[in-house]
């Protein structure tokens, strides 16, 4: 048996009850659609979008949506304490 | 004696009293005589009702508060009593199935993000995480910083001994697991450090 590889991107939505994950095709454009609205409306609530690798190597910061960004986490506004 | 130990449902309880000149007395005197007297528990709203005769037309009027009862409660039964003690044993459940509930999902979601965060961690920071709850990112500006469990004042500017130089709190606004604090912290600290630094608060 091979391993089955899933072609597409993941994004990783930080909240009180761990992370919500919401995935797409990047040839899907209903899927691509989705995230997209999903990402376009946490950033309008202060989320910081960033980039990563699923091997964990430093990312980067993520302006707009990138349908073939292999992993992104939006991670709640900050505020000093 | 009290009219709570007569053990009856109601009592009768007649009020007499004499106002004198204004409205105000009226209403004064009629809260005083509630306060001040033992047995004038009233039936409020034949009182009130009375008041609202008397108020307008009177400059001296003697007012009599009628249909005044007291209303005690009537005894437990051993019936009542353990349908009242099986009732409060329900809600203890209740309240403990919730609190169980509530416990499941709190480590549920630890164990989402604990997992996120390591999913995000280089080897040696993973590696570090799990040794001692803390891990160090290094900037492209050369400086580095320790992040310890936690999400707030976890921050630590740190030299090349690793000695803590500098405490900094910035942690997100909503309520998450301290992992996906930390994994913010990290993720922050990499990528726009000045901002970061522009947020943090600076403790010493």
């Amino acid at each position: 048996m091979g391993t089955i590889v899933r072609k597409g991107g993941i994004m990783a939505v930080q909240g009180v009850e761990g992370d919500t994950k919401i995935i797409w095709d990047p040839e899907n454009p209903d899927e691509v659609k989705n995230a997209r609205r999903t990402f376009d409306d946490l950033r309008g609530k202060g989320f910081n979008a960033y980039s990563v690798k699923r091997t964990g190597e430093q990312g980067e910061i993520l302006r707009t949506f990138d349908p073939k960004a292999e992993k992104i986490i939006m991670a709640p506004p900050m505020a000093g304490g | 004696m009290s009219p709570y130990s007569t053990g009856s449902y109601y009592k009768y309880v007649p009020i007499t009293y004499t106002a004198s000149t204004t409205t105000g007395d009226i209403w004064s005197a009629w809260s005083n005589q509630i306060q001040q007297t033992t047995t004038s528990f009233n039936n409020t709203a034949a009182a009130w009702q009375n008041w609202i005769n008397y108020n307008s037309i009177a400059t001296t009027s003697t007012i009599e508060f009628r249909n005044n009862y007291v209303t005690t409660p009537p005894p437990e039964t051993e019936e009542a009593r353990a349908a009242h003690l099986e009732r409060e044993q329900a809600q203890l459940r209740q309240w403990q199935e919730a609190e169980a509930e509530r416990a499941r999902q709190h480590e549920e979601a630890k164990a989402q993000a604990k997992k996120l965060l390591e999913e995000n961690l280089s080897t040696r920071q993973r590696s570090d995480y799990r040794k001692r709850r803390a891990f160090t990112v290094h900037c492209t500006s050369g400086r580095r910083y320790e992040i310890s469990q936690g999400q707030a004042g976890n921050v630590y500017e740190i030299d090349k001994e690793g000695k803590r130089i500098h405490k900094l709190c910035a942690h997100p606004r909503m309520t998450v697991p301290d992992e996906d604090a930390m994994l913010a912290q990290k993720l922050m600290l990499e990528t726009e450090e000045e901002r970061f630094l522009q947020i943090a608060n600076r403790h010493w």
